[in-house]
């Protein structure tokens, strides 16, 4: 491309740019350079690529609304039930004529914008004269709206009354009910902070250096309940314990299950306990009785035996305990 | 929802120019068929403009107005359709960006609020259309920043070279030079998509 070429190629953008910016409120039309064919094809070009520029953006859908619009106002009918459409610039878009063609569908009604909005004239009646009497209805009117207003006034006092006290009622029901919530939640609380103060203290004899171990293993020949087994642990004080077993099965009507130590002074009670289908049963204390060797679940007739009655279910025959 | 356009029509398979000779000859489902077509592409540029849709959405009713009464004064020898209605929206959308008098303040907004979000619902835009955007986009990050500035003040906020030299604080002749440069490139990049719209 030679320089006069050039030069005539940069007129022709700047033209088509200066042309673009002029910004008559009616442009938008493609600008007419004429000069020479080669001017008139580069001017195209150039417009083209401007027109593709848009494109570089993610399109926008416009509302339905939009083009309900649109097509109310080129179609002459809807909000406009006139020829004009009014944009928001001002321009009235003069519909000139009906449209021919398959456009017979009547257009949605379109909500005027404020300034489409059409503004009626409101024109006062007529006033018309007529000849005054002396009535007796408007006193009778009167008397009976008196009495009527003071009827309602009474029946709205009534309401109020029995409104008022509804309202206490429900305010005393409200308070102590608010007063049961609070003591549940503070003994639940309670339960909670105990339970959570266990458990702490179980994990921290679990998980203890000095701490014993000592499986509970089923007895009987064959055992009694094969899949019954516990770990017992014991501190170094040989005096806090805590006692996990799983498998137990619930305890037959009548029965219940009993810890039992076997200590220097011979069996000593640790308690009676039931147990739950699938539910791990968990037993711990801070004391154990002196010289303890062993310790045995039983199941027993009554949960209240001083000795051992019923056939032994598990023992934890490794356990020692200096005193 | 628009009757015309719910209906099925013949003009889905009519190219630009022809659906604008039927709006001429004022047949409005060809003016909703043109408008089904561009108003997506027209409205981002509203936003891009004036930094808002709502308001892009009024100059959409006004230029597809403004169409369907000035349609005859199309040339096809002048512009591609999609040209000719993007110039005339732009023109309208400059309009009123210039009316309102805080070009500042919308071109910052504009930046900040280009969600793709926004971006058409009325189902998927087509692998054509798609593929020109994809391209358009990657050409116009091609050019260097300040080549993009001058051509973005020129587009999109419808400034003269004096003013851009003046706004931009840059020599008239800086200006003039980085405007050919971007736009001699953008000519060549979109080639092939100009070539499709002659």
């Amino acid at each position: 491309m030679n320089e006069q070429t050039q030069s005539s190629e940069d007129q022709t953008i700047l033209a088509v740019l200066d042309a673009l910016g002029s910004g008559a409120p009616d442009s938008g039309e493609i600008p007419v350079l004429r000069s020479d064919e080669t001017a008139e094809t580069l001017a195209r070009l150039y417009t083209e690529a401007l027109g593709l520029i848009p494109y570089e953006f993610d399109p926008v859908a416009p509302r339905p609304e939009v083009k309900d619009r649109l097509m109310a106002a080129v179609t002459g009918e809807g909000a406009a039930a006139s020829t004009t459409a009014v944009g928001a610039t001002g321009e009235r878009a003069v519909v000139r004529e009906a449209p021919p063609g398959p456009v017979a569908v009547p257009a949605p009604v379109v909500p005027l914008r404020p300034s489409q909005e059409v503004r009626v004239q409101r024109t006062a009646p007529s006033p018309v004269i007529q000849p005054r009497r002396p009535s007796r209805w408007p006193l009778a009117i009167a008397a009976t709206v008196a009495f009527l207003a003071l009827g309602l006034s009474g029946l709205l006092f009534y309401g109020l009354l029995q409104q008022g006290r509804k309202i206490e009622q429900l305010t005393r029901e409200k308070n102590a009910a608010e007063a049961r919530a609070q003591q549940a939640a503070a003994a639940a609380g309670e339960t909670d902070r105990a339970e959570m103060v266990r458990m702490r203290e179980n994990l921290a004899l679990m998980t203890s250096p000095a701490v014993e171990v000592s499986p509970m293993r089923p007895m009987g020949e064959p055992p009694l309940q094969p899949n019954a087994r516990g770990v017992l642990y014991v501190k170094a004080d040989h005096q806090h314990w805590y006692l996990a077993l799983e498998g137990l099965e619930p305890a037959p009507q009548g029965k219940a299950y009993k810890l039992w130590f076997d200590a220097d002074q011979g069996p000593v009670s640790g308690g009676a306990f039931t147990a739950q289908p699938g539910a791990p049963v968990e037993l711990g204390s801070k004391q154990m009785p002196a010289g303890t060797k062993a310790v045995m679940v039983t199941l027993e007739d009554d949960p209240q035996a001083a000795t051992p009655q019923g056939p032994e279910i598990l023992r934890a025959a490794a356990v020692y305990q200096i005193s | 929802m628009n009757p015309i356009s719910s209906q099925p029509s013949p003009l889905g398979s009519m190219n630009d120019a022809a659906l604008l000779r039927l709006v001429a000859e004022r047949r409005p489902e060809a003016l909703a068929e043109l408008y089904g077509r561009h108003s997506s592409t027209l409205l981002a540029l509203g936003k891009r403009i004036l930094g808002s849709v709502s308001d892009g959405e009024e100059i959409l009713q006004e230029a597809f107005v403004h169409v369907w009464k000035h349609a005859d004064r199309y040339d096809p020898a002048r512009s591609s359709v999609s040209t000719w209605l993007v110039l005339i929206f732009r023109s309208r959308a400059i309009d009123r960006l210039r009316n309102r008098k805080v070009v500042e303040r919308t071109h910052e907004a504009a930046h900040l609020c280009s969600p793709p979000e926004n971006a058409s619902p009325e189902g998927p835009e087509s692998v054509f259309l798609h593929e020109r955007r994809e391209r358009v986009r990657r050409e116009m990050e091609k050019l260097p920043p300040e080549q993009r500035q001058v051509l973005d003040l020129a587009f999109y906020e419808g400034l003269t070279q004096t003013e851009i030299a003046a706004k931009a604080d840059l020599p008239l002749g800086t200006v003039k030079t980085r405007t050919l440069l971007a736009m001699k490139k953008l000519r060549n990049a979109l080639r092939d998509e100009i070539r499709q719209l002659l």
